[in-house]
């Protein structure tokens, strides 16, 4: 900085003396310019700021910075994929699924693929407006708390169960057929859950993919229509338009669903 | 038409679960202050909280909050950045520190990004609880935790302040702090406190309103209640104006 | 502007980490413009000296989240002005009897460009326009644009409705404009 406030003016400032249209021009400058703050002060703070000096100092505590990520990792870490007994619920689940899939391996039913893409359907029925996300009642009256807290934690719900069913399906050696089926079925749960309410939306949309997968599976074939490669052209589609049908209804997660208590 | 817009406008207020009306047709202006909202239980008080707060929609009637209707969707987003609610009863994530708590609720309402911190820190200093910023809130007694859902309800300067039962579970020396709290947060905002105690009113409240089956049976301050005790039963004159109130509007 | 070693930004960061020297050293650099600043809007010696002692302690505790660089002082300054519009609440709630309040409410608009450019530069011409404009209008308009508070805050800061906080505010921009147009 090439400017600073001229001596006589910062001592009439210091001292009060300054007018309205010099302390503004002064103030203005000393915001921006370590040097001229550091100038100001003399006999007539001299007093205040010694009153003022805190004797003690309290202890500091964690205060965090405010990042670019910081919020979206306290929106996630509130919801379900962060929670220990939701962690352990899907790998329970997990496991049974390949343990029955490695011991019933000739019947050709894959329990992994049955199980795997309702992982994340089942967490993002339980991420909001759920039992388990208990300050939901404050969380409605926020600017913030509906959509776009869900989406966070829908992200984070499938940024564990993926990877978790990845593993599982690796370790079991079946392959991962069911990673798309994953993605739409969520977003489908998410689409419908927007008319009906989340909790709804799951159990349905679970029910229509276990009769999906288990229909033809009872014959010879380890996975139905749905799971065959070229069925791209059918869960593409279908995730766009529960996506854009998410968007047209956002509004709809700005309330809570249910008039629960009452008093 | 003059315009003088007020805080809260509640005009024919209707609200039913199912089949039972919670509220039945109220109508209710608050301009900025310490507004108390009594009635037994059932009449309607925490209703009208959560239809303030925005978190349920009325069947009929008109709200306004901040200047926005908040049975539309339009304004719903900027009038709840300057909300401040805290219900009767809260869940909270157990592993959150306070600190963590009161900031996951600013970043929910909104509050600018290099501004948290410092509201953070100021809102729990407010609430009386700096010395526990960084203890888990499963390890916090209740009143405690009352004043960690204080803290959260402030944190974004709200305009309008709604608290349900602010005062359960914080001891009398807690509850004069918090009083004394309530009186410098309603000098410029709109703080509605409902209570069944009928002495925080008397010492926090510029005005009362009593609530009995989903009406406003008086509005007034809270000496003007006192001063209806003739026939009323209770321990202080607030109290007998309190039930002779109540009396009068149930035999009507 | 200084950066580096000895900077207040440096100092902030020894502070964040829990350095009581740095918190001396911070605090006699920076307390006695701050002094001046509040007492220029309060005229309280007494009310100065609690506001710039709650600021200094806050700024102890938060020190930890400052990520600016070179900002340090508009940064003090926003956790002084919270302070000292507390101060003024708590002093409203000693002085007066609560008394409903009707009036018009509002929030802090944006700051507009032309707010920028006033908050931020200063010449001559400014000056000439800004010693035209009432106190009154000034106090204004120093308040919302200079020190950033909104409009609810500048009602209490100034003590009056804060409809007429937002009326004198369009009018000193108007008049500046003309002024300096």
């Amino acid at each position: 900085m090439s400017w600073h406030v001229p001596e006589a003016t910062l001592r009439a400032y210091s001292d009060g003396r300054a007018g309205d249209a010099d302390a503004w021009s002064v103030e203005a400058h000393l915001v921006e310019c370590e040097r001229c703050r550091h100038a100001v002060g003399g006999p007539s703070t001299d007093a205040i700021v010694s009153a003022a000096r805190p004797a003690a100092l309290p202890p500091q505590g964690r205060v965090r910075r405010a990042g670019r990520w910081r919020g979206a990792v306290l929106l996630t870490a509130s919801g379900p994929a962060a929670r220990t007994a939701w962690l352990v619920a899907a790998v329970v689940v997990l496991a049974l699924a390949v343990a029955m899939d490695t011991t019933w391996e000739s019947r050709g039913f894959a329990w992994l693929t049955l199980v795997a893409p309702l992982l994340p359907v089942a967490g993002v029925a339980t991420a909001y407006g759920s039992g388990l996300d208990e300050p939901g009642e404050i969380v409605a009256s926020t600017p913030a708390g509906g959509l776009r807290l869900l989406l966070w934690r829908t992200l984070a719900v499938l940024a564990v169960s993926v990877p978790a069913a990845l593993l599982a399906g690796v370790w079991a050696g079946s392959p991962a057929v069911w990673l798309l089926p994953a993605l739409g079925l969520t977003a489908v749960t998410l689409a419908v859950g927007s008319v009906t309410g989340l909790g709804p939306a799951a159990v349905a949309v679970g029910l229509g993919w276990a009769a999906a997968v288990a229909g033809p599976s009872v014959g010879e074939h380890a996975s139905g229509p749905l799971l065959a490669p070229d069925a791209v052209t059918v869960w593409i589609p279908l995730t766009l338009a529960a996506a854009a049908t998410v968007v047209l209804n956002q509004h709809r997660f700005a309330h809570l669903r249910r008039p629960s208590r009452e008093a | 038409m003059t315009i003088t817009s007020t805080h809260v406008d509640v005009r024919d207020l209707v609200v039913r679960y199912r089949r039972r009306t919670a509220l039945n047709g109220l109508d209710l202006r608050l301009g900025a202050g310490v507004h108390g909202l009594l009635g037994p239980n059932g009449a309607g008080k925490t209703t009208l909280m959560r239809v303030l707060a925005t978190v349920v929609r009325p069947a009929s009637g008109g709200v306004t909050v901040l200047d926005g209707d908040v049975t539309g969707d339009a304004r719903l987003r900027q009038v709840r950045r300057r909300l401040g609610y805290l219900p009767q009863q809260f869940g909270y994530y157990p592993r959150f520190t306070v600190r963590e708590f009161v900031e996951y609720f600013a970043w929910l309402k909104e509050v600018p990004r290099d501004r948290i911190p410092a509201a953070v820190d100021r809102a729990i200093e407010r609430a009386g609880l700096l010395d526990r910023a960084d203890e888990r809130l499963k390890r916090l007694s209740g009143g405690m935790l009352r004043r960690a859902g204080i803290a959260q309800a402030i944190v974004n300067d709200p305009d309008v302040l709604l608290l349900d039962e602010p005062t359960a579970g914080l001891d009398p020396e807690q509850r004069v702090d918090f009083r004394e709290l309530l009186r410098v947060l309603g000098v410029d905002a709109c703080v509605l406190v409902s209570t069944h105690l009928v002495e925080d009113v008397a010492a926090a409240c510029a005005d009362v309103t009593l609530l009995h089956e989903g009406r406003a049976v008086f509005r007034g301050t809270p000496a003007e209640l006192a001063a209806r005790g003739a026939g009323g039963d209770g321990d202080s004159p607030i109290e007998r104006g309190y039930t002779a109130v109540l009396r009068a509007a149930r035999s009507a | 502007m200084t950066a580096g070693e000895g900077s207040d930004d440096e100092l902030l960061r020894r502070i964040g980490s829990g350095d009581r020297a740095a918190f001396e050293a911070f605090y006699d650099r920076n307390a006695a413009w701050l002094a001046v600043r509040i007492r220029r809007r309060c005229g309280d010696a007494d009310l100065t000296a609690d506001v710039l002692q709650e600021t200094f302690l806050a700024v102890w505790r938060a020190a930890g989240s400052y990520a600016g660089a070179g900002q340090s002082g508009g940064w003090l300054w926003s956790i002084a002005t919270r302070r000292l519009i507390d101060a003024h609440r708590r002093r409203a709630v000693r002085a007066v009897v609560v008394g409903e309040l009707d009036d018009d409410r509002g929030h802090a608009a944006a700051p507009s460009a032309e707010d920028e450019v006033l908050a931020g530069t200063y010449d001559a011409e400014l000056a000439t326009a800004l010693d035209r404009l009432s106190p009154e209008l000034r106090a204004v308009l120093q308040a919302t644009v200079l020190d950033g508070l909104t409009v609810r805050e500048t009602a209490l800061l100034l003590d009056v409705p804060e409809g007429t906080v937002k009326s004198r505010a369009v009018r000193a921009r108007r008049q500046l404009r003309e002024a300096l147009s």
